[in-house]
């Protein structure tokens, strides 16, 4: 059991590096770009290049080839006069710059004085204290060739990059230490190890935080959900199974299946007009997870109706699905359970009616309904998003959504994962409860999960 | 148990009435006329100028990249154009699965093929406005238009937001588009992005899993990791972060990214089938008579591990329709495309009920009608179960 689990654990982590890497692909296919006003008066390409060293965006995403930077490929940035480009390519470029500043060739001045851009690096006070030391001892040693004469300076300038050939022009592993190390995503999965996940483009503040901080909406929802599915599931599926073959059982079975192909986006716009703008009923605030004023001077009675109403709605929506789901599952179980050697034995030693389905047959039909909750969490959860978009509710959904309208990478990043943690968690909590409901299930391949999926 | 109580001939008609409507469309709303007499005069000038003399403008507008921004409607007018041949040889074959599965992939990939071939661009003709000018001024004009003279994108300026009315069956949306002539191009959309999603997913769920359970060993071992990570992928959440972040929101891409996170299913089931298959009498059969392991995989295997993947394709369909009505619902659809969840979504805006009640009931009816045949297919598949079928 125990190295089942830790087998499941050490395949979630190829899984969600997997996940990690298609979502920064598809994230950085189209660069994020910094949100400045139009009629600002803000020099855009300043702002742009300090934004995209901010967040590391100079880099090339997953391999970086500047280790091959040549003359030919200087030349043509020289000639398309591309700042931009040269700059990112910094200590890549001034091996060949080197080579152009040479006295003799055609573009030297130009050549030189890039090499007087590219070779001085900034230090950043977030980097370890060796690396600055580094780059400190390198700026030094550069102030000092660039004040010899004219004359001398391009031999000093050999002299200083031959003495750190290893730091401009790496060799061997460290070529390859650089195309896959010195990437966005090499850096990115660093900063993940380290739990952190950056910031956010528009508000600067920690992706994580404000993600943890939406949660707890999320998951009052969610398990409000959870609960009133599984309240309702249970009766509902027994009451079917018990009534089996009749006119109800048809009518109940056939509303459950219909509530279960219903888009929960459409309930939830029908809700909203019918029950929130007076037209014809106002019982329900059209959104939010509390009322935005007076809830601080609240009792905390009242503050618990104000959030019970809110969220009244947004259950309801999110609940249903997974009802309708739940209680079919209930309804076959029963009947598994009602048709068993044991029932029978229960019905002819003169038990009630009542004694057999409660006591015998609805207990032994509910303990696999236990492992259901890791189906239904992942819904749950990915339902969530749709639902908190259309009940304005604060949680880790909608600030998904606003993340994903923004183009903000780091907050899409981070809430895939979440997501993506919890969906896996679900899987294994259920897989596990099913060995503890159900001694005989051995650890192999899942069953194929057809049919209970949603896309939300 | 009589034909007629067969919830899958009830289902079937249902699905073909759906897609009927979808690719009936512009024979049933267009503001171009089929058939047109035009003198010279009022209508042959200014701007929105229509040709004069005698035209079949309907046939042209039906390829008209101008007035079918998007490939998806292209390929379904002219497999609507197509249908002249393909209905009456489905009807005719109508007995034979097969028949059916070939002619109408036959049909599709024909419509998808004359939409490229015979793609052209016209100037835009304003056919319904100098029609009723030239009627007003009393010349001699004949034309006939589909029941519905509007387009999808026509916009009937000062009727926007309107409730159901005579000009307007289904009311307008809120600059004035009529409803009912976008639900209607809009089970287009859902239809395409149900049919190609699934088929992405079918053919690489079939490939991969049909391979990991005939060659065993180590492409089982990989294709097996393969399958447990897909199916963790966040599909919706990936749509939407490419669609968002995409340039030029596409449809295409929207297929693409649910039917390949949405395979793993269909592959398990492959492979499921296959490993139960291995041991049958009659595959060991065929192996001793000599055929080679990919005549028993084609012949054998595959057509057994039929079932299971149908019931899979079905409720794929009903969730990549879910998927996209949902994208647009939150304002992330292909704007070239009428959609049933841009209409839900204006609906929630303004609160109309018209908006809300007409695109939703379509989505519900759409999604019902895959999920009921999908558990159908499902209980008549599996004799265990056929005694619990209601």
């Amino acid at each position: 059991m125990g190295r089942y689990v830790a087998t499941r654990l050490l395949l979630a982590l190829p899984t969600l590096l997997l996940i990690l890497g298609v979502v920064f692909a598809v994230v950085h296919a189209v660069p994020p770009v910094p949100s400045v006003e139009i009629d600002s008066n803000v020099d855009l390409r300043s702002v742009t290049r300090q934004f995209r060293r901010e967040f590391g965006l100079d880099l090339p995403v997953f391999v970086n080839t500047r280790p091959w930077t040549d003359v030919d490929d200087v030349l043509a940035l020289l000639d398309a006069n591309d700042e931009d480009a040269m700059l990112e390519l910094r200590r890549f470029a001034v091996v060949p710059l080197l080579a152009l500043s040479e006295p003799g060739q055609e573009r030297s001045i130009e050549a030189w004085t890039w090499l007087g851009r590219c070779v001085p690096e900034d230090v950043d006070p977030r980097e370890p204290e060796t690396d600055r030391a580094r780059k400190r001892e390198r700026n030094s040693a550069w102030a000092i060739v660039t004040s010899r004469s004219a004359a001398e300076r391009v031999g000093a300038a050999r002299e200083f990059v031959a003495a750190r050939l290893d730091h401009y022009a790496p060799q061997g592993l460290d070529t390859v230490r650089v195309m896959f190390g010195e990437t966005q995503f090499a850096t990115y999965l660093g900063r993940v190890l380290r739990l952190d996940f950056g910031v956010s483009v528009h508000d600067r503040k920690p992706v994580f935080d404000t993600l943890v901080g939406r949660l707890k909406y999320s998951i009052g929802i969610s398990f409000g959900a959870i609960l009133l599915a599984y309240v309702f599931a249970i009766p509902l599926g027994v009451l079917s199974a018990l009534w089996r073959g009749t006119r109800k059982d048809a009518v109940l079975s056939a509303a459950l299946f219909s509530l279960y192909s219903l888009p929960s986006f459409f309930v939830a716009t029908i809700l909203l007009r019918v029950f929130t703008v007076g037209e014809p009923f106002s019982w329900f605030p059209p959104g939010g997870f509390h009322s935005a004023r007076g809830f601080d001077a609240m009792t905390p009675w009242e503050r618990v109706l104000d959030v019970a109403q809110h969220l009244a709605l947004p259950i309801v929506c999110l609940a249903y699905p997974s009802l309708a789901y739940l209680s079919r599952y209930v309804r076959s179980s029963m009947l598994d359970a009602l048709g068993s050697d044991w029932v029978r034995t229960a019905r002819a030693k003169g038990l009630s009616q009542r004694a057999v389905v409660v006591g015998h047959a609805l207990r032994n039909a509910l303990l696999p309904l236990v492992t259901l909750v890791g189906n239904v969490l992942p819904a749950v959860f990915g339902g969530a998003l749709v639902i908190e978009v259309v009940f304005d509710i604060p949680g880790v959904g909608s600030g998904l959504y606003q993340a994903i309208v923004q183009r903000d990478p780091n907050l899409i990043l981070c809430g895939t994962l979440l997501l993506s943690v919890l969906t896996l968690a679900g899987y294994l909590v259920s897989d596990v409860l099913y060995s503890f409901v159900d001694p005989r299930i051995r650890f192999g391949e899942r069953s194929p999960r057809v049919g209970t999926e949603r896309v939300r | 148990m009589t034909r007629s109580r067969d919830p899958l001939v009830s289902l079937g008609r249902a699905i073909v009435v759906l897609v009927a409507l979808a690719l009936a469309a512009p024979l049933l709303a267009l503001d171009v006329p089929f058939y047109a007499s035009i003198p010279t005069g009022v209508a042959t000038t200014g701007v929105g100028a229509v040709p004069e003399g005698v035209s079949l403008p309907w046939f042209e507008a039906l390829v008209d990249v101008r007035r079918f921004a998007s490939a998806v409607d292209r390929s379904a007018n002219v497999a609507l154009l197509l249908s002249i041949v393909f209905v009456p040889l489905l009807v005719r074959f109508r007995r034979s699965p097969r028949a059916i599965v070939f002619g109408a992939c036959a049909w599709l990939l024909a419509g998808v093929a004359g939409a490229f071939v015979c793609e052209c661009s016209r100037p835009s003709h304003d056919w319904v406005g100098k029609v009723a000018a030239a009627r007003a001024a009393g010349q001699d004009v004949r034309a006939v238009f589909p029941p519905l003279a509007f387009a999808p994108t026509t916009i009937d300026a000062g009727h926007g937001r309107e409730p159901p009315s005579a000009r307007h069956p289904l009311g307008t949306d809120s600059i004035g588009r009529d409803v009912l002539v976008r639900v209607l191009y809009g089970a287009r959309t859902s239809i395409a992005t149900g049919l190609l999603a699934t088929s992405i997913a079918v053919v690489v769920g079939v490939l991969l899993g049909a391979i990991a359970g005939a060659r065993r060993g180590l492409a089982d071992a990989v294709i097996l990791r393969l399958i447990e990570v897909t199916a963790c992928f966040p599909g919706f959440l990936l749509v939407m972060t490419w669609v968002a972040l995409a340039e030029r929101t596409s449809l295409y891409a929207v297929m693409t990214i649910l039917g390949l996170t949405g395979w793993p299913t269909i592959a398990r089931l492959v492979r499921a089938e296959f490993l139960r298959q291995a041991d049958l009498e009659y595959r060991v059969a065929a192996t001793a008579l000599g055929a080679p392991w990919w005549r028993v995989v084609v012949v054998h295997l595959l057509p057994n591990a039929c079932s299971p993947v149908l019931v899979a394709a079905a409720f794929s369909v009903s969730g990549a329709i879910l998927a996209e009505s949902g994208l647009a619902f939150l304002n992330l659809g292909d704007p070239t495309l009428a959609s049933w969840g841009e209409l839900l979504r204006q609906g929630r805006e303004t609160g109309m009920l018209h908006l809300i009640l007409a695109p939703g009931f379509l989505i519900f009816v759409t999604v019902t009608v895959m999920n009921r045949l999908a558990s159908v297919l499902r209980d008549r598949f599996d004799p265990r179960r056929c005694e619990d079928v209601r």
